[in-house]
């Protein structure tokens, strides 16, 4: 009972703050405009979140994320500006994305094994790496951004008159929704985290495993690199900065336990859209930004306090 | 009145003394603890380098000798039989958390001390035992790790049961442990019908059909938040066909069926691993074995802290297991249970095996002798 009441809870939250918002502010926020704004916005964070569930749930974290963006997205666009030049032809520009993503991929492929061949917690590789990419982006091109005016598809494009990075972000999701519940590595991902040791006993590979996990979450946030250095048609060496800390909240608000075993897909889609539509609500309802930070914040407490009471109610 | 702190030792001798002489150590020691001194032996390997590390001109011996004659009262814990017997002035036996037996260390001989720590009859149910012995199928030679064993060799036949005893920290879950991969060994061969095997990892060792019922199923058993069907198909799914993409309805269906002829009580396979009892979560972990394609089994402490219901059924299965020809190891710390359920019964001391005995030709002295003298 208190599980499902656990499970419900966010999705209860977001629920309650749509209707609210709805009655409210009708005229401003239950508009298509506005509302295809913040999926639209979201797209890039649950990109990301689909992998840090992954690493979590693997008993892990990711805090590099937001770095890993930065210089994905900087890779990319210097790729095609190599590529291209100034005016960049299509050829460039796939060139770009897919080299962003590749760069993304091997980031997070480092992290994996950074993480199990030094046998270290995955918090301290990925507090370094955090660092050290945040520190590549900004000497790619001494700090300034790469200029992509013609790189607008990604983020303002539609297909079949929806935005592109949304059909992006579902294709994604139900794919990992898929592998979490139907591979062998998603049934790995969630025993490691469980228990790495009966894991390691029961003969799956962790090591390898996890270096998988890290290299697809890699993966994701060079998608939604692109998707961001689109969206701005410029690459930001300053893009994502404390864009961790969203991520892992939105994971942590949708059920996931940061020891590991437990989380969804599902539930961090939930998560993302609420800070999403509460950050949305706070503009129309002109609340500053300051006090967005504070909502934020006593959500995540009160998610994870109403977690522990439901665990020990249930022990 | 006594003062009863316990002291552990090895870990406060070498901080309050760090490596002083002997008997400016003594006097710390003497100086502190006025009254009792519980002297409790580390028996793991490890633990003992550590006190040897600390110690390294004195023995143990020496030390408690010296310790006595500054005045102090000493309570000597060991299963170093000869030890006990050569510091003691009074020995007190236990058995099962009671005091079985007191007496002056001049009236009790190591003989007598085995007698009262087997004591017990062995009156337990076990089901006979009914497999045929085939050839041989498990070879083991010359097996040593780096956790502490040293050059073990024996062999178990199809269909036989095939016991290890040993006191705690004599090496017997070691052995288990370079077997199944987990500390891979430094030396030695295992051979499965007669073909050697490259055991690297529990990963290879499930693929070559060796496989470890675990001593510890919390730790390194169960993932307990997990539904049971995925506790017993986590290390099968290869085995069942599913190298990629795995496919819950089958796995329910072949988790019920091995579940149900390890009798376990669930309300579903889907149910959380830890909504079961101790009892049914050790079932659990053993269906997962049933389900593999198994040659060589390992049981390390199958039946600690269970009751005896579920006791009984896992020696019933046992026998099932040799009946199929399995080869089968168990690990034991109970006597009886041994003496019940295995063929022969291999004796570890000290990491070395140094008792290979038909189980109908000896007696739990003759074993507990082993196990504990030198």
């Amino acid at each position: 009972m208190a599980r499902l009441i656990r499970q419900l809870l966010p999705f209860a939250s977001l629920l309650l703050i749509v209707i609210v918002l709805s009655i409210w502010k009708h005229e401003t926020f239950l508009t298509a405009n506005n509302l295809l704004n913040v999926m639209r916005r979201s797209s890039v964070n649950a990109i990301i979140g689909v992998g840090m569930t992954a690493i979590i749930i693997s008993g892990g974290i990711d805090l590099s994320v937001g770095s890993m963006l930065a210089m994905a997205g900087m890779g990319g666009a210097w790729t095609m500006l190599k590529v291209g030049g100034e005016t960049l032809t299509p050829q460039a520009m796939l060139l770009g994305t897919l080299a962003g993503v590749a760069l993304g991929t091997f980031c997070g492929f480092l992290n994996g094994i950074l993480i199990t061949r030094l046998k270290l917690p995955p918090f301290i590789v990925t507090l370094g790496t955090m660092s050290a990419f945040r520190g590549i982006s900004y000497l790619m091109n001494d700090g300034q951004p790469y200029n992509v005016a013609d790189y607008s598809y990604l983020g303002d494009g539609q297909l079949a008159g929806v935005p592109v990075s949304i059909v992006i972000a579902v294709v994604i999701i139900a794919l990992a929704v898929l592998l979490l519940r139907y591979t062998k590595l998603g049934r790995y991902t969630y025993a490691i985290g469980s228990n790495r040791e009966a894991a390691f006993h029961a003969g799956v590979n962790v090591n390898r495993n996890l270096t998988a996990i890290y290299t697809l979450g890699g993966l994701l946030v060079g998608v939604a690199a692109m998707i961001a250095t689109s969206r701005t048609v410029s690459a930001q060496p300053t893009a994502g900065i404390t864009l961790e800390l969203d991520i892992i909240a939105a994971v942590i608000i949708g059920g996931a336990s940061l020891s590991g075993g437990r989380g969804t897909v599902m539930g961090t889609i939930i998560g993302t859209l609420l800070i999403a539509f509460l950050r949305n609500g706070c503009t129309l309802l002109q609340i500053s930004t300051n006090v967005q930070l504070i909502v934020i914040g006593a959500i995540i407490i009160a998610a994870v306090s109403v977690d522990q009471m439901a665990q020990n109610r249930a022990k | 009145m006594i003062d009863t702190t316990t002291v552990p030792l090895n870990h406060r001798y070498r901080f309050e003394t760090g490596g002083c002489p002997i008997e400016a150590a003594l006097d710390v020691l003497g100086g502190r603890w006025k009254g009792l001194l519980l002297f409790r032996i580390c028996t793991r390997a490890n633990r003992f380098h550590e006190l040897r590390k600390s110690l390294p001109h004195v023995s143990q011996r020496m030390l408690v000798r010296q310790l006595r004659e500054r005045g102090l009262a000493i309570v000597y814990i060991s299963h170093r039989l000869e030890e006990v017997v050569d510091l003691a002035d009074d020995i007190s036996i236990l058995r099962d958390g009671k005091v079985v037996h007191s007496a002056a260390a001049v009236d009790l001989g190591i003989g007598s001390i085995v007698q009262h720590m087997v004591g017990r009859q062995l009156n337990e149910f076990f089901p006979p035992k009914d497999a045929a012995m085939g050839k041989v199928r498990v070879r083991i030679e010359h097996l040593s790790s780096n956790e502490g064993i040293q050059d073990v060799s024996f062999e178990i036949r199809a269909g036989e049961v095939v016991g290890m005893a040993g006191l705690m920290g004599a090496g017997r879950t070691e052995v288990a442990r370079a077997l199944f991969g987990v500390q891979p060994r430094t030396s030695g061969e295992i051979r499965v019908d007669d073909a050697r095997v490259e055991i690297e990892s529990p990963s290879d060792a499930i693929k070559q059909g060796v496989v470890l019922l675990t001593e510890d199923r919390k730790r390194t058993g169960l993932c307990v938040e997990l539904p049971c069907f995925w506790n017993v198909t986590l290390p099968n799914l290869d085995a069942l066909g599913m190298k990629f993409v795995v496919k819950p309805s089958k796995e329910v269906a072949v988790s019920g069926e091995v579940g149900s002829k390890m009798n376990v009580k669930w309300s579903s396979p889907r149910a959380p691993a830890n909504s079961l009892s101790g009892g049914n979560q050790q079932k659990l972990l053993i269906a997962r074995w049933l389900l593999a394609e198994s040659r060589f089994m390992i049981f390390d402490e199958p039946t600690r802290g269970i009751d005896v219901g579920a006791k009984r059924e896992i020696y019933t299965v046992l026998n099932a297991l040799a009946k199929e020809g399995k080869a089968i190891l168990f690990i034991s710390s109970e006597l009886p249970e041994l003496f019940g359920v295995a063929d022969r019964i291999l004796v570890m001391r000290r990491g070395r095996l140094v008792g290979n005995l038909v189980t109908k030709q000896t007696n739990p002295g003759e074993v507990m002798h082993l196990a504990a003298v030198e």
